[in-house]
């Protein structure tokens, strides 16, 4: 037998489709017992019509019967549901103004908090579109003074056979690449990658197929290659021809084979690959260069996946022990004491990659999450208004619900029919926000969030999104609905019903009324102050950045990038067409100087490595890697950075001239205080390691970005590069006597006159490099004003609705001050103060609002403190201004009130 | 809604009316009218059961499963729906005059004593 709950729903939900059925059957068994009733009565001896009407009376309400009943078989809470859906639809309906407001305000308010929290969830929040990515991770080589993610290809093979952990390791590698298709030139993102990196993630091609284990086995064997779904877009226009074409990548020529899937972006959130090539063909893509044998080539990074089962911490042991073993016997009969010791040191650790590797993530994490908590406050902001809308209205319909509860409605069953309507209200301001939202998406991912390039973002909404999405619904129904629903449904009967259908009137229902207005008002006041002090704050460390001395002289700068390497120059040969194309550029018309850099200014590159200098005791807490920098000679003076003591580089400090280098002020001041560092010595390798004299010291410079603080750099003649050879692209800066830009023309020629297939990767300004770096500031500051002036306009308006509100319900109060000898000033004057008496509170709540926010945003700030005394000023005196303006009408209107009329009216 | 809260305060009340209805029911099955005129007969015109509390009451056993119903000829050959006791509801029946009986008794010997 089933449980009696069980029955009980099962008969109302097979009685929803049997709903005809039981109503007649209930009819029916009543007529039957009056029919019976009434036989026995004409049994009796009473005439038939008698006996009827005697039956019936003594019936009862037939009525009330069946509703009992019906009640058994119904969920009567979906029904009174329904009806509660249909009576607030017509609500709706009736009242077009209220509704528009309300659901426009609400638009606003969701589909800003959508648009932001839907970049959340991508680069923040969602897991790689690849089979359960909670299994992978990537390698991180880690020593006492380094630490990389990248390492040599002949210890990915050794890890590869001995760590058990694992079910698969794959390693890969990121490269530019000269492109040519059907003879068009072009650029593209590469990766190198293992035969089994697409079946080791279960990725799936939309066309073609995906790489096979045998193209991982000879080198050099397989020149196929996979392209990304959204290359195949651009470049081929989605030509299914494209499978089986031939491309050119650096030189050797490629066979397309596959293309993956729309959601595929790679490994990597916010930077992925067009073209994925076999790690066999590594030599190929990077000309010659065999990488793949060498122990010393330091640039593949893997990624594993560990077996099902398998915990970090065991599988980083037994990496551990894979890898030290590997390591012992690679050293093998080399193995000193020294060695070992520095193996004992080194350990390989495992970090997470389910959610993709991601610099994007940390460059834009902090920024993104406040701009979420601005926009946070707009919602909030917006539902308050939306809750004064619906007091307003509550008092309006004073007397319906009056009339309902007088008919029996109780006091929760008002408050829901009345929360249903702000649920309503809630969803239609939902879609209408989506709407804002999809259009909003777009225009987030335009703006430069890192940098100057765009995300390439798959904004795909995910259950996440769509659980935020509904919360959010429901928080804000709840947030706007419930007091106004509690506060109306508290009636009295007999007030309300009274012929001055005038609202609650009496000194008992007022002053409580006015005071969840007044709150309201001052509560977004309040938030509003938080909001716009955010954004002042914001827009006043923008432009502290912009004016901070980078220690050269941006202005009339232009900066190529080319990589010769892609084409095939390596070593000496490089090194001469180096100083080829900078013969060739120095004499152009205009050029004041010209000079090479292997880091670009202000580009947010790092290069670090250690320095040691002679007799110089290394403290703990001392940083243990500097910035450095392989440039050309009259790099100093092109970006006029000023040359303090010694000299610069010359042609002379070529590959077989004696090490030299150049340090900044900082860092001479550090090590050797006042005296001279020029003859001194340091080491790049280690103490013991090749010393490296000082020819000179250099003013201090931004290195990678306007916001660092002071760094030691150390600069070293590019021909000198450590480690033999260079292996990047260089940057050339060339001061001009003009607009940069101008000289595009003539410093492109004249590199082509050089070597025709140079791939000259891109042309900018210094300045422009500056202006690029704050793009991120730029950005978050200027959303954050965006959504500042939102909350201003939603609060100004609030203030209006609510002043306006009890301007109109105050007339006949306004009306005997008049008739008692008040002048329309004076009655303008009692509503602006009023007015501003909630301003001022609203703001002095905020102000320790705002503080606490400050607190929060402060590693977004530059140059000011978290108490900003301008800010806070200024904004204020934004809001009071705006608020009085807000207030004008309603106090105009005030005072425009006619003692004769607004007293008859009472 | 008002209604349910009233038939809460008077479960006392409500419990009966079942106790009555499943003893009238034990000694054979019978149609709603037949139900409240059997219990009007045998309790010598005392009781008179409401039909506004009667057929929800019989909709509510027959929901616990205690009766089951079926539609029928009556005697004068109208169509009518008949109830019937169920197992579980004899077996409820009996516990339920053993609660009465002991209740009654108890109350007896409270109002005895002087």
């Amino acid at each position: 037998m089933l449980p009696e709950w069980m029955t009980k729903i099962g008969l109302r939900i097979g009685a929803l489709f049997r709903r005809g059925q039981l109503e007649r059957d209930l009819d029916e068994e009543l007529q039957f017992h009056l029919a019976m009733h009434q036989q026995k009565l004409e049994e009796q001896g009473m005439p038939p019509e008698e006996a009827r009407y005697a039956a019936r009376r003594a019936f009862g309400n037939p009525t009330q019967t069946k509703e009992t009943s019906r009640d058994l078989w119904t969920f009567r809470f979906l029904e009174t549901l329904a009806q509660d859906l249909r009576y607030g639809l017509r609500q709706l309906r009736r009242n077009p103004g209220f509704t528009v407001a309300a659901v426009l305000t609400l638009a606003l308010g969701i589909g800003t908090n959508t648009a932001i929290f839907s970049l959340i969830d991508t680069i923040l929040i969602k897991s790689l579109p690849v089979r359960k990515p909670e299994q992978l991770f990537l390698f991180r080589w880690e020593s006492p003074h380094v630490v990389t993610d990248a390492l040599p290809y002949p210890l990915f093979d050794q890890i590869r056979s001995n760590a058990h952990a694992f079910q698969a390791m794959y390693a890969f590698c990121n490269l530019d690449l000269a492109t040519s298709v059907d003879g068009k030139p072009g650029l593209a993102a590469g990766q190198l990658v293992s035969g089994n990196f697409f079946s080791m993630l279960g990725v799936r091609t939309v066309a073609g197929r995906p790489f096979t284990p045998e193209e991982d086995r000879v080198p050099g064997g397989d020149p196929v290659a996979i392209i990304s779904y959204r290359y195949w877009k651009r470049q081929f226009g989605l030509d299914p021809s494209a499978v089986g074409k031939f491309i050119t990548l650096n030189g050797s020529l490629f066979t397309i084979i596959g293309i993956t899937g729309p959601n595929f972006d790679g490994i990597s959130v916010g930077a992925s690959p067009d073209i994925w090539v076999p790690m066999m063909m590594q030599a190929q893509v990077m000309d010659g260069r065999a990488l793949l044998n060498d122990p010393r080539g330091w640039f593949f990074r893997i990624l594993g996946r560990l077996k099902n089962g398998v915990t970090t911490a065991e599988a980083t042991a037994d990496l551990n022990v894979a890898y030290h073993q590997t390591a012992m016997a690679e050293a093998g009969a080399r193995i000193t004491p020294q060695i070992r010791q520095e193996l004992a040191g080194q350990r390989i650790s495992l970090v997470p990659a389910s959610r993709g590797l991601s610099a994007l993530r940390d460059l834009v994490a902090k920024p993104l999450l406040i701009l979420m908590g601005l926009v946070g406050l707009v919602l909030l902001i917006a539902c308050a208004n939306v809750a004064s809308l619906l007091l307003t209205r509550a008092s309006t319909r004073q007397k319906e619900i009056a009339l309902r509860a007088a008919l029996g409605a109780g006091r929760a069953r008002l408050i829901r029919q009345l929360f249903t309507e702000s649920v309503l209200l809630a969803i239609l301001g939902s879609l209408a926000g989506l709407v804002l939202a999809h259009y909003g998406e777009e225009f987030l991912l335009a703006l430069p969030f890192a940098g100057v390039t765009p995300l390439t973002l798959n904004l795909n909404p995910g259950r996440t999104m769509l659980v935020f999405y509904a919360c959010t619904m429901l928080f804000t129904a709840i947030l706007f609905g419930s007091a106004p629903a509690l506060r109306a449904s508290r009636v009295d009967l007999n007030e309300a019903l009274k012929a001055g259908g005038r609202g609650v009137g009496g000194a008992g229902g007022r002053p409580s009324r006015s005071n969840l207005s007044n709150s309201i008002v001052v509560g977004e006041v309040a938030l509003s102050l938080v909001l716009l002090a955010a954004a002042g704050m914001l827009v006043r460390s923008l432009l502290k950045l912009r004016n901070v001395n980078p220690g050269f002289n941006q202005k009339n700068v232009l900066i190529a990038s080319i990589d010769p390497e892609l084409i095939g120059y390596r070593g000496e040969r490089l090194t001469n067409l180096y100083s080829q194309i900078t013969d060739v550029i120095a004499p152009l018309p205009g050029i004041r100087s010209v000079s090479l850099s292997a880091v670009r200014p202000i580009s947010r590159s790092q290069w670090r490595t250690g320095v040691y200098v002679r007799g110089h005791v290394v403290r703990p807490s001392e940083n243990a890697t500097v910035p450095w920098n392989l440039i050309a000679p009259d790099f100093f003076r092109t970006l006029e950075i000023p040359l303090l003591q010694g000299r610069d580089f010359t042609a002379r400090d070529n590959a077989g001239a004696p090490k030299v280098a150049i340090i900044n002020e900082a860092m001479a001041r550090f090590y050797f205080g006042e005296r001279s560092a020029i003859g001194r010595h340091l080491s790049l390798t280690g103490p013991g390691g090749e010393e490296i004299e000082i020819v000179g010291v250099v003013g201090n410079a931004k290195y990678g970005s306007m916001r660092e603080p002071p760094q030691h750099i150390v600069y070293l003649p590019y021909p000198q590069a450590p480690g033999g050879g260079l292996s990047f692209g260089m940057t050339i800066e060339l001061r001009t006597a003009g607009n940069p830009n101008s000289f595009v023309g003539p410093v492109r020629q004249a590199i082509r006159g050089v070597g025709r297939q140079i791939p000259i990767l891109s042309f900018t300004t210094l300045a422009e490099e500056v202006n690029n770096s704050l793009a991120q500031e730029r950005t978050v500051a200027e959303l954050s004003c965006l959504f500042g002036l939102v909350a201003l306009i939603l609060a100004a308006v609030g203030l209006y609705g609510v002043m306006a509100y009890t301007v109109s319900r105050r007339a006949s109060e306004i009306g005997i001050r008049m008739a008692l000898g008040a002048q329309p000033q004076d009655v303008q004057g009692m509503v602006l103060r009023e007015s501003l008496g909630l301003v001022i509170i609203g703001l002095a709540i905020g102000v320790p609002l705002t503080i606490a926010m400050a607190h929060l945003i402060s590693s977004q700030l530059y140059g000011i403190s978290q108490a900003d005394p301008l800010t806070f000023i200024a904004v204020s005196l934004i809001l009071v201004a705006v608020a009085l303006l807000a207030c004008y009408i309603p106090a105009r209107r005030a005072a425009k009130v006619d003692p004769m009329i607004a007293l008859r009216y009472e | 809604m008002m209604r349910e809260k009233k038939e809460r305060s008077s479960d006392l009340v409500q419990g009966t009316l079942d106790m009555l209805i499943l003893r009238t029911l034990a000694r054979g099955r019978a149609h709603g009218y037949a139900i409240a005129e059997s219990i009007h007969l045998k309790s010598q015109d005392v009781l008179r059961v409401e039909e506004s509390a009667l057929y929800p009451a019989l909709h509510r056993l027959e929901l616990r499963g205690l009766v089951a119903s079926g539609w029928g000829t009556s005697e004068n050959n109208r169509r009518a729906k008949y109830y019937r006791l169920t197992p579980r509801g004899l077996k409820y029946l009996d516990a339920e005059s053993a609660r009465w009986d002991r209740m009654t008794a108890a109350i007896a010997r409270v109002m005895e004593t002087a």
